[in-house]
């Protein structure tokens, strides 16, 4: 009788599951749960190239991008342009962390640069951040400087609007608090606004960050001798399918790890905050 | 000794908050302020912290006039305005100059906390308080100064009865300690007579002073002690002419 009471609350009501029960079943596996798919259609996909019913040629099977991955780390190419992408990645998100962050300090705290300031980058947000390639190249060559450039570029938006827009929403009464101690701009900004803003500008620079593996890509398919987005031209000149799909498996895969080291990262910064299933 | 001289504040849009108030606060004095809302009482107190500018009059410290906020002066709010991402100790220690050694700071902080009751949670943020607690918190933060005037804004008005009881006694107990000049803006006419050594009332559009109330009834008091109803009542009286005025 009791099991089947609690049977039924559990399917009707949708009760709190039995910790000990499903606890094992829920909690180690969640990040497996999230390899079924792909793991499911790598296999599909290599049965479907077995048997035939694909263009080998134009969709090669995963253990063929695997070989041609391993063929690339033995003869050393793959550390090669890896290195070179993941430079190009972290120098140009570090660039638009720190010249975003600046220019939002500056308009968040002293309001007359704000509205000197804000509309024009507002306006600038507007343009596809592609559409400087042909200026940047213009500008400053085919070498590092302008990839370097356009990847801050992509990354300076969301980091400057995330800060920006989370010191414009810090609460005016904690602020007041910090008049009361007769903090001058540069204690209120650094003690109040920025801590304040945190959330928002931790959220901005993830998906500066985002951004910022996508301008690698657009930078390396102009131009490049080395680097993931060369690869992809490189596959595509040779019509090796194999090389493309290597390369964007590592796109992939090096995007989610860096999104999760900022995500893991970032949790112990905000674990102040009081919100709704703070942490996920 | 406070003083406060034909203070008053209009607003940029015209709105007129407070017009000729005057009053003269001895050292160590306890002075609740009550009034119909809308007639001005937190204006009147945010001029006195320093965080708005009056139109016109002056305020002065021990001699000294007030200009913008003071070291000498500690502010309670209505809410705690704790800072989210410090805990106990850090917000507690947030007015300390930072030339006090850090070491210092905490200890004084320390100090604060525990004479508002909270030893112990010097590590926990402000999430985890309730509200009684925050607000205690809150007093720490003005009381870790050791200012000379202190400012409460309605400092127990969201907590519940019982509560609010509990800290109107701690803060009896902490102003007998060290006797800072107290002015505390309420409108609960219980709490501004059971607490006041002077009672204030405020009234009228723009407000200003209606009556200057002493209160003698020896403490400790309670609610319904004879001299605390009557003098209640006498306010209650007060408040209601105000109000007729007002409409």
């Amino acid at each position: 009788m009791a099991t089947l009471f609690a049977r039924f609350d559990r399917a009707e009501l949708g009760a709190p599951r039995a910790p000990g029960r499903t606890a094992g079943l829920r909690r180690p596996s969640s990040a497996l749960w999230g390899l079924v798919v792909p793991v499911a259609l790598a296999l599909l996909w290599e049965l479907a190239a077995a048997k035939g019913w694909i263009a080998r040629r134009l969709l090669p099977p995963p253990s063929t991008v695997a070989a041609t991955l391993l063929e690339l780390h033995r003869s050393g190419e793959l550390s090669r342009h890896l290195a070179a992408t993941l430079g190009r990645v972290g120098t140009g998100f570090a660039l638009g962390v720190a010249v975003g962050s600046l220019a939002a300090a500056l308009t968040g705290t002293i309001d007359v640069l704000r509205r000197l300031l804000d509309p024009s980058i507002q306006a600038l947000r507007a343009i596809p951040s592609i559409a400087w390639v042909p200026l940047f190249v213009l500008w400053f060559g085919i070498f590092e400087t302008p990839k370097i450039l356009l990847i801050a570029l992509g990354a300076f938006f969301p980091v400057y609007l995330g800060l920006e827009s989370g010191i414009r929403s810090v609460d005016r009464k904690l602020v007041e608090v910090g008049r009361v101690f007769r903090l001058g701009p540069l204690a209120v900004l650094l003690r109040i606004l920025l801590p304040g803003a945190l959330p928002s500008w931790l959220t901005g620079i993830r998906g500066g960050l985002g951004l910022a593996w996508m301008f690698v890509i657009a930078a390396e398919l102009v131009g490049a001798s080395e680097g993931l987005g060369y690869l992809l031209v490189d596959g595509q000149m040779s019509g090796n399918a194999a090389v493309i799909l290597g390369a964007l498996f590592l796109f992939a895969l090096f995007g989610k790890a860096t999104d999760a080291l900022l995500v893991s990262a970032s949790r112990r910064a905000v674990a102040w905050q009081d919100a709704f299933r703070s942490g996920t | 000794m406070l003083e406060i001289r034909g203070l008053a504040k209009r607003y940029e849009n015209g709105l007129r908050a407070l017009e000729g108030v005057d009053l003269v606060v001895p050292s160590g004095r306890f002075v609740t302020v009550i009034g119909p809302s809308g007639c001005g009482k937190s204006t009147l107190l945010r001029l006195l912290a320093g965080l708005e500018r009056p139109s016109a009059g002056t305020v002065r410290l021990g001699g000294e006039d007030l200009r913008g906020p003071s070291p000498n002066i500690g502010v309670v709010f209505q809410e705690p305005r704790l800072m989210p991402w410090l805990d106990l100790l850090r917000n507690v220690a947030f007015g300390l100059s930072r030339r006090i050694a850090r070491r210092e700071r905490a200890a004084m902080a320390a100090r604060a906390i525990a004479r508002v009751g909270l030893a112990g949670f010097e590590r926990a943020l402000p999430k985890e308080l309730s509200g009684g607690m925050a607000q205690r918190a809150a007093l720490a933060r003005a009381l870790v100064t050791r200012p000379r005037l202190l400012l409460l804004d309605e400092p127990f008005s969201a907590l519940d009865a019982l509560l609010r009881a509990r800290l109107r006694e701690e803060l009896l107990r902490i102003w007998a300690e060290d006797r800072p000049t107290v002015v505390l803006v309420t409108h609960d006419l219980d709490e501004a007579v059971l607490l006041a050594d002077t009672v204030v009332v405020l009234g009228g559009r723009p407000g200003s002073v209606r009556a200057v109330v002493e209160n003698d009834a020896p403490r400790p008091r309670a609610v319904h002690e004879p001299g605390v109803r009557m003098l209640r009542g006498r306010l209650l009286a007060l408040l209601g002419s105000c109000e007729r005025a007002a409409t």
